[in-house]
């Protein structure tokens, strides 16, 4: 308990005094951490119930909004919107050809425009025979949410943030890819408002497929960039 | 600020489990989530919150840990919430009037756009697409989206990415300095010695006051 009060009150005491003017002074702003180790994890199920009840009562949060809101997370986006835009991309070269120029702009042909506001950018990424495109956010975990849904664990943990960059070959692997001999990795950390979506290869024998046919192969860590899509062969796809 | 936020290529935390691979395991994991993005206050003009975590609770607390975090934060720091409320939530509890609360079928349409940093302001950019550029070893012990890994390091002008607010500055509520960012490519050798692969290659983006002209 003390410990808790401890951190909570820090949250008061620590943090920058802005100065006035427009340079950042290192002296005034120098970002001091809260000292105290608080809750530990097994405590935070319930800080997060006492807070959130907390802020029912007090008519700062509707319970209704946050199940809408789960909802929405969960069921309305997702990577069956990335997969559309792979789809269009594989079977239009023309469409792949603009989406590498332009993302945000060009996927609003698919009537998509969560991330093609002009306040924000998308970028494409084709992988080919000789480049692997991968995806990380070293500083914390951003991620083309609009198109992806929310990212999953492995992409938030610490494991992925601080190896994609230095070791891309052996994070690959562990996703169970094996790269050819003279491949590169190209891994695009997110440090700034750009999303990254990497446009897999298209697998070998779907020659014949539908666009929506086409969409349904398309995973979420393929968009990632941390898996091939496997050639697909009818008997077994079942 | 040279924090534990900054992770790229630290060693240590063992390997990747792709298998781990849902947004969520636990309830309360969602409601955090949700409720921090709910709740609506104006920029504390600090920087980013989480980073003002003790190092080892950043590290312990877990993703949604840091969700919960930065939400008690701007509570308390906007003064909605107190901290005698917070330790007693049984106990009297003063209503908020006036606060502007986001409704349920309000949800979709705010949440579903997503808000950048794009500024619509006409500057000039420094580099080409091609210049050798040179990341500024600087080290602000403030807010900032220059990873240290690459503080330092020659570079090449990838592609230019228009015109943004820098968020040096603009977090902190001292202007938004309009500029460039850029993606600049690194040779993974540069930045990792004989550890990488000749062939890779890493991309971040960079805002010009981190680059200078490689010389």
């Amino acid at each position: 308990m003390a410990k808790k009060k401890i951190s909570r009150r820090s949250f008061l005491a620590t943090g920058p005094a802005v100065a006035a003017g427009s340079a950042i002074s290192a002296k005034g702003l120098t970002q001091e951490t809260e000292g105290v180790h608080g809750t530990p994890p097994s405590g935070i199920p319930l800080r997060v119930q006492s807070l959130i009840s907390v802020l029912t009562k007090k008519g700062l949060l509707d319970p209704k909004a946050v199940d809408a809101l789960i909802e929405y997370y969960e069921t309305k986006i997702g990577p069956h919107i990335g997969a559309k835009i792979v789809a269009r991309a594989w079977v239009d070269p023309a469409f792949k050809e603009r989406l590498l120029q332009d993302a945000s702009s060009t996927i609003t042909e698919l009537g998509l425009t969560g991330i093609g506001n002009s306040r924000a950018d998308l970028v494409a990424l084709a992988n080919t025979a000789e480049v692997q495109n991968m995806v990380v956010c070293t500083l914390c975990s951003c991620y083309p949410w609009a198109l992806l849904g929310l990212p999953p664990t492995w992409y938030k943990d610490f494991a992925f943030r601080s190896r994609a960059v230095i070791e891309p070959r052996a994070v690959l692997e562990e996703f169970g890819m094996t790269l050819e001999e003279d491949v590169e990795v190209h891994v695009w950390d997110s440090t700034a408002d750009l999303r990254y979506l990497v446009i897999p290869e298209r697998p070998e024998g779907t020659e014949e497929m539908t666009e929506e046919e086409l969409a349904a192969l398309v995973t979420r860590d393929s968009m990632v960039g941390v898996e091939k899509l496997k050639p697909f062969e009818p008997e077994t796809a079942v | 600020m040279n924090g534990i936020h900054d992770m790229g290529g630290m060693d240590g935390f063992g390997e990747v489990l792709p298998q781990d691979n849902e947004a969520f395991h636990e309830d309360w994991e969602k409601q955090i989530f949700v409720a921090n993005r709910l709740v609506r206050t104006p920029s504390l003009n600090e920087g980013r919150s989480t980073e003002y975590m003790d190092p080892v609770d950043y590290l312990g607390w877990g993703y949604f840990g840091r969700s919960l975090h930065s939400l008690e934060r701007k509570v308390l720091r906007h003064g909605l919430v107190t901290e005698e409320e917070l330790e007693n939530p049984e106990g009297r509890v003063a209503r908020v009037e006036g606060f502007e609360v986001i409704k349920a079928e309000e949800v979709e349409a705010r949440f579903r756009t997503r808000r950048g940093s794009r500024v619509q302001v006409n500057v000039s950019p420094k580099f080409q697409v091609g210049d050798r550029v040179i990341v500024k070893n600087e080290h602000p012990p403030t807010y900032t989206r220059c990873p240290r890994y690459v503080r330092g390091i020659r570079g090449q002008v990838q592609r230019d990415r228009g015109v943004w607010a820098f968020p040096d500055t603009a977090s902190y509520g001292l202007g938004d300095r309009p500029q460039h960012c850029y993606s600049v490519r690194f040779a993974a050798t540069e930045l990792w010695g004989s550890r990488a692969d000749p062939k890779d290659r890493v991309f971040a983006d960079l805002f010009e006051d981190y680059l200078e002209v490689a010389s």
